[in-house]
């Protein structure tokens, strides 16, 4: 038996999102039909809303609801240190830690020769801009430990250092609490040749 | 051990990401040729299989065999190759190497000779070499990637009228040949083709008849370099007969002319005007 057309839509479209397949999609339409309309509604409106209201800072191109963000706009923060990351996630993962109080650049995406994505379609121009017209003492560079983030990461610094601009790498290493002996071979070499001087 | 778990030696090729935390990896196998895998749970930084996933990586894989695609249970790693990631130069001709061989290796086909010849690549890539030496390397890869196809070129004498090396010092190295015409027989044939002087049929003879290890060492002009380099172009491009993604990066990040992208004004060998050059 075939779902009613506007569950069986809802479940098409719930089905687009990431992560979500077909029967997560089913579930999620019966519980949604089968709460009060109030509720859905307010779902449905705040969906709206921040699609309609999210845009990027013209600035870091973080997403924001003011242009240009909160991150850009706050003078306690550090005007002397960017960090650049590959995606917004990114910018909040390291917010968490509430460690680093400078400011941020999202590139939107890391260098890929595979998929084709080179510099030009990430947002390293506007880096680039953004640098001349407000200089800092240091670029922290925190792409991903993947071979495009470490591509990215190496482009950046070839790019940046003739221009006498301090660029650094955010350290590769052991997870913490984790034992030596279920490290990954990769992570331990990069660990071992990472060591500081203690 | 149930018969849809297998284990084989490969190296990883490609990683991708697959929805929230997991990934699709291609890998070359010496005996199973392409294999396309989910590694579960790999991009959560304490995931046992994490090693497996990450591109150029050497060692032993254990797979549950799936309809589509198998799925990553175990890896040993024999070899990491991270000093490949240290350069953006070396990073990216290994991954153009890796593009062309996830375009001409068949799945469940033995791959013995990519395989060898891959991972004979990514030795010499980790000693990080120079602009040069990398570009040496890089052609050699290919030249030899043909030859482990069954599409040696023949270099050392014209395919149509057998005119040997000695007699000419311009040749054209044409792909649906399958190597080297001299110019009255390229002339005679429809347009296509690269033409090439001693120096660089000459390089590409070494190149192919050496082991990799003694590739950097090539010296030739710059000028016979990029001939070489485009002819060398044209040849793999038709055998492959996919647009590679990666080649626009390489050719920028090596300093190569653009004139070696496809459609961007190679200078391809015209018989009817190379006939009028001659007359004039």
């Amino acid at each position: 038996m075939q779902y009613p057309r506007p569950l069986s839509r809802l479940i098409e479209e719930l089905g687009r999102l990431p992560g979500i397949g077909t029967k997560t999609a089913q579930r999620l339409a019966l519980y949604l039909v089968g709460r009060p309309p109030a509720e859905v509604q307010a779902l449905a409106q705040a969906i709206l809303e921040a699609s309609e209201k999210i845009v990027f800072c013209s600035q870091c191109f973080n997403i924001t609801d003011v242009d240009p963000c909160r991150l850009c706009t706050d003078p306690r923060r550090d005007s002397s240190l960017l960090c650049v990351v590959e995606q917004p996630r990114d910018v909040f993962a390291l917010e968490r830690t509430g460690e680093f109080r400078g400011r941020y650049h999202v590139l939107h995406g890391a260098i890929s020769p595979m998929e084709g994505i080179g510099p030009d379609d990430l947002r390293i121009k506007e880096l680039l801009v953004r640098l001349e017209q407000h200089p800092v003492d240091e670029v922290i560079l925190a792409t991903n430990s993947t071979v495009e983030g470490e591509a990215t990461a190496m482009y950046l610094a070839r790019l940046l250092k003739p221009a006498g601009i301090k660029v650094s790498r955010i350290a590769y290493g052991l997870p913490v609490g984790g034992d030596l002996e279920y490290v990954d071979e990769v992570t331990l070499s990069r660990a071992l040749e990472g060591r500081r001087q203690l | 051990m149930s018969s849809r778990i297998y284990e084989t030696e490969a190296v990883v090729l490609r990683s991708q990401n697959l929805g929230e935390g997991d990934r699709l990896i291609t890998l070359l196998s010496p005996s199973e040729g392409k294999i396309r895998a989910t590694a579960r749970g790999a991009r959560r930084g304490r995931s046992s299989l994490v090693a497996g996933t990450i591109p150029f990586v050497h060692g032993r894989f254990q797979f549950f065999r799936g309809r589509e695609l198998d799925s990553l249970r175990q890896v040993e790693v024999h070899s990491t190759h991270v000093a490949i990631q240290s350069s953006l130069a070396t990073v990216t001709v290994a991954s153009f190497m890796a593009e062309l061989l996830d375009h001409t290796t068949a799945a469940r086909q033995p791959a013995e000779g990519q395989f060898t010849l891959f991972l004979g690549a990514l030795e010499q890539l980790d000693s990080v070499p120079e602009s040069v030496e990398l570009q040496n390397l890089l052609f050699a890869f290919e030249l030899k990637l043909m030859d482990v196809l069954g599409f040696r070129p023949r270099l050392d004498q014209c395919l149509q009228c057998g005119r040997s090396e000695e007699q000419l010092d311009a040749w054209v190295l044409q792909p649906e040949a399958g190597g080297l015409l001299c110019s009255a027989c390229a002339g005679l044939l429809p347009a296509g083709g690269v033409r090439l002087f001693v120096p660089e049929r000459k390089a590409m003879q070494y190149l192919l008849n050496n082991p990799l290890s003694r590739a950097p060492v090539l010296q030739l002009a710059p000028a016979a370099r990029t001939n070489m380099f485009r002819a060398l172009r044209m040849y793999v491009d038709f055998y492959v007969n996919h647009k590679l993604r990666s080649l626009p990066f390489l050719v920028a990040v090596l300093g190569l002319p653009d004139t070696l992208l496809p459609g961007e004004g190679a200078r391809v060998y015209d018989g009817a005007s190379a006939k009028r050059g001659r007359q004039e």
